[in-house]
């Protein structure tokens, strides 16, 4: 039986399209990844901590990309991502609470702290992925 | 109490130009004046719920989540996760003294639960 060049094609493309596993794995490295180089790479993230700190602080995503020299949608991206990785938290009263438990601020044990925040995250997400995916096969795995 | 859906959000990558078209599209206002400068949309009618748009993070695609109200958003919470879901955003009182938390669903959609200031 003769294939057709556009037939063989599609064979081959078929052979490239990820299954559920292979397509849940590739989005959770992809989720991860790029949640470490965000805080990691924008500043964003440490200036809302920084000045949630500092007399003064106003609890408006704009004062504060006012303050930071950034956007108010670059600091409401940066508050999504320390409230995911509960780095941070709002409370009732107003305030932004920093959630990082460092003593003496510095970007860099910021960016260490968040990191390892990060992999905790991760392997966690690891984890209950397995355990979903065991119990949608029935523990056949 | 009923836990309606109280609210939509659009998640994009480029909220300016999500709010553009939407309001060129359907005539929606649009307003971002507040502490969040979360952008309010106010469709003109009080047919259908309304809704908002929000920054999306870089390694997601532009996506629509709900919002449902509930009573209390701690309790929700723990009953999603008895469910299968996911805890996204924990528990969060907004500047305006709303409250909101934000899960994914066991399959894998995030939603989110929110309790209405007084």
């Amino acid at each position: 039986m003769e294939m057709s060049p556009k037939e063989a094609s599609a064979y081959v493309a078929a052979e490239h399209v990820p299954d559920a596993a292979t397509h849940g794995w590739q989005e959770y490295l992809r989720h991860w990844t790029a949640e470490a180089i965000a805080v990691v790479t924008d500043h964003t993230h440490f200036q809302i901590v920084r000045l949630c700190r500092t007399r003064g602080f106003r609890a408006d995503s704009r004062w504060i990309a006012a303050q930071a020299g950034t956007t108010a949608d670059a600091v409401n991206l940066a508050l999504s991502r320390l409230l995911r990785l509960r780095l941070l938290q709002l409370e009732a009263t107003g305030k932004w609470s920093d959630q990082t438990g460092i003593a003496q601020l510095t970007e860099a044990r910021f960016q260490k702290l968040a990191l390892t925040r990060v992999r905790k995250m991760a392997a966690e997400d690891r984890a209950s992925r397995k355990e979903t995916s065991k119990k949608s096969t029935g523990g056949n795995t | 109490m009923s836990n309606p859906v109280m609210q939509f959000q659009i998640l994009s990558k480029e909220p300016d130009a999500t709010a553009n078209f939407y309001s060129q599209m359907f005539g929606w206002e649009v307003d971002a004046n507040n502490p969040l400068g979360y952008r309010r949309i106010d469709a003109g009618s009080k047919q259908g719920i309304q809704g908002g748009i929000w920054p999306a993070p870089p390694q997601a695609p532009n996506f629509v989540q709900l919002f449902i109200v509930v009573e209390d958003v701690a309790a929700a919470v723990k009953k999603g996760e008895k469910l299968g879901a996911k805890l996204l955003i924990p528990p969060t009182k907004l500047p305006e003294g709303d409250e909101m938390a934000v899960l994914h669903d066991p399959q894998g959609m995030s939603f989110g639960l929110w309790r209405r200031n007084g």
